[in-house]
């Protein structure tokens, strides 16, 4: 290699380093990411970043003013990291009108996660905003809607979810209808902890719905005996809620070493071993872990690198090791 | 069936317990001369109750504290992180129109006999006479007892917070007659419940 060729490499390598440093995330942003990074929305194939945002607890602060402010920083760097779905509900407390507030304040500060900031080099990530509709009476769900568009600032949502499955065969023709007016672009339903799986195989055979929401989890696996396969055959996309055990995991395994192959599989923490295992399953779009600080955050999506995803043999390497600590 | 079974106390508490601390402290603040006013009502009113033994002024007493916890603290404050707080101030409220209702009808009972010394408390093992000494304890001692417990002391302030309140108008019951204490003592019971169970999955 000749001097000048030599000084060429080492300015690419210093630029690159410089853009990797500014950008603050720890898999060198300055170059994309590579397409399995993504999933597909099978109803449209839209691609959407794996790793989205629950609220459930973390965000029902009130008007804490110092408390909103700590959220508004999770939120800046969910979106600088790539994040896009922001999940939460009306159940959740005053969730919802915190995020709206974020969205607010970062967009005051011309940090909008509209189209037209993806073009900055830093990928911020476009929103996917998703909220649930929870309540017995269609009229009351009707309101509720219109509850969530004031809290979230957002006319539009992208997916608008019937919760924990309450009252869904009068609200499934609501959400029919917003479709149809283009007010929301998906439809979906919700369980967790397990519940009423029975029900939701139903639906999911029955309904015409986009998404469907469940806990599914290293430690909590059902879904994969029938309602990952039903989904993946009937062209539904899954969100995983619940992906540490509200926390449970973590609590239970962070003092544990990481198995020595744990770089192999893309793994630097255990919030990325435990997401990892489940955006892995070939079912799954999109996990939704909740924080309330920005470290955990910077972790969670950590959890999209560049190393493939693990393959069915290294999963169940995965299961297996946890199954031995 | 399961699905019942699958649900615990945590799946109730829609809040963090370090917001639901700050929630309690910041409220506590920002009401603390209504506080220091309300304790000070209560001193009194025990007192008087004490020398006088006009237990009236004890319904009377409860009605304010009542009103205020219903008011200030659930529907203004814990209304925020809870979307069930409201239905506890309506209980507040509820409990606070019972004991209106209580107050109209036997101070119609006194008018007509003359007899202002109306609660029919048949006490064998307590001596009736100290239970206005006791609720003056609860008064005082409530936020020592809250600090003392490692909390703040804010937290056991009489008339703003839930639960030292809520043991002020169960212990107070004792001042109504038999049949009254049967229609006032479940609402406070009730709610004296929800908080000790919200304390108990908040400190776990």
């Amino acid at each position: 290699m000749s001097v000048d060729q030599n000084r060429r490499h080492l300015l690419k390598l210093a630029s690159a380093m410089g853009l990797a440093i500014c950008s603050g995330h720890h898999s060198l942003f300055a170059t994309p990411l590579p397409s399995s990074a993504t999933k597909i929305i099978p109803s449209s194939n839209e691609s959407l970043f794996p790793i989205g945002m629950g609220t459930w607890i973390t965000f029902n602060v009130g008007n804490d003013m110092q408390l909103r402010e700590q959220r508004l920083q999770v939120v800046d760097k969910f979106f600088e990291l790539g994040g896009q779905m922001i999940d939460s509900s009306p159940m959740y407390g005053s969730s919802e009108d915190v995020v709206g507030y974020c969205l607010s304040q970062l967009a005051s500060k011309g940090l909008s996660t509209k189209e037209e900031i993806r073009k900055k080099l830093n990928n911020r990530g476009k929103l996917f905003a998703a909220t649930k509709t929870w309540t017995r009476s269609s009229d009351s769900g009707q309101q509720q809607f219109i509850d969530s568009q004031r809290l979230w600032r957002q006319q539009r949502f992208d997916l608008l979810q019937v919760h924990n499955l309450v009252a869904w065969q009068r609200h499934l023709p609501m959400l029919q209808e917003l479709k149809q007016q283009k007010l929301i672009r998906y439809l979906g339903v919700t369980t967790s902890h397990g519940r009423r799986h029975s029900e939701l195989i139903k639906i999911m055979k029955t309904q015409a719905i986009d998404f469907i929401q469940l806990t599914y989890n290293i430690d909590d696996r059902e879904a994969e005996h029938d309602i990952l396969p039903l989904a993946q055959e009937r062209g539904i996309a899954v969100i995983a809620n619940r992906p540490l055990q509200g926390g449970r995991l973590m609590d239970k395994f962070q003092q544990e070493p990481l198995p020595v192959w744990s770089k192999e599989i893309g793994c630097n923490n255990w919030a990325q071993f435990f997401l990892r295992f489940i955006i892995s399953h070939p079912a799954i779009t999109s996990a939704i872990p909740a924080t309330s600080q920005v470290n955990h955050m910077i972790e969670n999506m950590g959890a999209i690198n560049r190393v493939p995803l693990p393959n069915n043999a290294q999963r169940e390497q995965m299961v297996r090791y946890l199954a031995a600590l | 069936m399961a699905d019942w079974l699958s649900y615990s106390l945590h799946d109730f508490l829609l809040f963090s317990p370090d917001v639901y601390w700050r929630l309690l402290a910041c409220y506590s603040e920002s009401s603390m001369s209504l506080a220091i006013a309300i304790e000070l009502m209560a001193v009194i009113a025990f007192a008087y109750v004490y020398r006088t033994r006009k237990y009236s002024v004890v319904a009377l007493l409860n009605i304010v504290l009542l009103a205020v916890l219903g008011a200030m603290f659930y529907m203004q404050h814990f209304a925020t992180i809870n979307t069930f707080a409201p239905y506890l101030a309506y209980a507040c409220f509820a409990q606070s129109f019972l004991l209106v209702l209580y107050l109209f009808k036997t101070r119609i009972a006194v008018i007509s006999t003359h007899n202002d010394n109306f609660s029919k408390v048949n006490l064998t093992s307590i001596n009736y006479a100290k239970l206005p000494l006791v609720c003056l304890a609860v008064i005082i001692l409530s936020p020592w007892v809250a600090v003392f417990l490692s909390f703040t002391w804010h937290v056991g302030i009489v008339g703003i917070l839930p639960i030292p309140t809520l043991i002020l108008v169960l212990i107070s019951s004792f001042f109504y007659s038999r049949l009254w204490r049967f229609v006032l003592l479940p609402i406070p019971f009730l709610l004296l419940v929800i908080e000790l169970l919200t304390l108990k999955v908040v400190l776990s």
